[in-house]
């Protein structure tokens, strides 16, 4: 009897591994993907100016903390994620500026008229139209000035107050000490606070 | 952090949490690219997979390098009439081909004996 349970354990725990990694953390992974997938694209779309370009660098970093970190534990896929993602974001920016220098004649002159309509993002029924205009153009003058903050700046904030990482976590994902973050929080609110000046109550 | 100070950075980030509302078409298209995600952890890990093409390009490399290299090899500068008697003086001599097959052992013979 006691050799039949424990055939019966060793068929379980088979049938639950999939490629070394259970499928209770398969779940787990899946929830916590769900958690993060729409703010990270945000925060990509917020960074490049670009919903296809974004979708691509978060699908890429599921990938791949899904191919290399499936198997770490859970409480450091968040700073491992979005340490992934600001990665790519980086080398994006990166390329993109490498190709507007080689075809500076072709650099597309950025339009109002094809950013985003910030209504479109948000979703507070209820709330009368001009308070809908006044968040949306908030929102906008947010998010201009996010995109305008030197990278590590805009790292710091996003991980900081969007995602509530605690600072250690925040040093991890950016691959820097406490002080640095804490330094690049600091720049990134007095520049927000002056770029939002009389736009945010 | 002074209480209005917290206020406003609560405002902020209360507004970006609002804008994570994405249309329908952008929620499916990430639900895909999590569904594809989860299915690569479920692959299992393949490291060896990069040397197959690797091995494939050394292969290549070597065919495209190897029988060009005789030719890049830069050739002895020997003046045209040396080689044309040199030429010459085995057509007419009566020596057997093996004997120029094994001319390098016959001179280092040749030596040994002269230092003996």
């Amino acid at each position: 009897m006691t050799a039949l349970n424990a055939a019966v354990t060793v068929n379980t725990t088979l049938d639950s591994k999939l490629g070394g990694v259970s499928t209770a953390d398969l779940q787990t992974l899946d929830a916590f993907l769900a958690s993060v997938e729409r703010r990270a694209f945000r925060m990509a779309e917020i960074a490049t100016r670009d919903r296809d370009e974004a979708l691509d660098l978060v699908q890429d970093a599921m990938l791949q903390l899904s191919r290399r970190y499936a198997g770490r534990p859970a409480e450091e896929w968040p700073a491992l994620f979005y340490r992934i993602l600001e990665n790519r974001i980086r080398d994006w920016q990166r390329r993109q500026t490498v190709k507007n220098r080689l075809f500076f004649w072709r650099a597309p002159a950025r339009d109002e008229e094809d950013e985003e309509d910030p209504m479109a993002l948000i979703a507070e029924p209820g709330a009368g139209p001009q308070e809908d205009v006044q968040r949306a153009e908030q929102m906008r003058r947010l998010e201009q000035a996010l995109h305008g903050l030197p990278a590590r700046q805009r790292e710091a904030f996003e991980l900081r107050l969007w995602e509530g990482l605690s600072v250690e976590e925040t040093a991890r994902a950016m691959g820097c000490s406490d002080g640095s973050v804490k330094t690049h929080l600091h720049r990134a609110l007095a520049a927000l606070r002056q770029e939002l000046e009389g736009v945010w109550p | 952090m002074n209480h209005e100070h917290d206020d406003r950075m609560e405002a902020l980030r209360r507004a970006l949490r609002d804008s994570e509302q994405l249309d329908t078409a952008t929620r499916a298209k990430l639900r895909a690219a999590r569904a594809r995600a989860i299915d690569a952890a479920q692959a299992p890990a393949r490291p060896w997979l990069w040397a197959v093409p690797a091995t494939a390009m050394a292969v290549l490399v070597a065919a495209l390098w190897l029988p060009g290299t005789p030719t890049t090899a830069p050739l002895p500068q020997v003046p045209a009439t040396t080689v044309a008697s040199e030429a010459l003086d085995v057509l007419t001599d009566e020596q057997s081909p093996e004997f120029y097959q094994d001319l390098e052992l016959y001179e280092w013979l040749d030596r040994e004996a002269g230092r003996a």
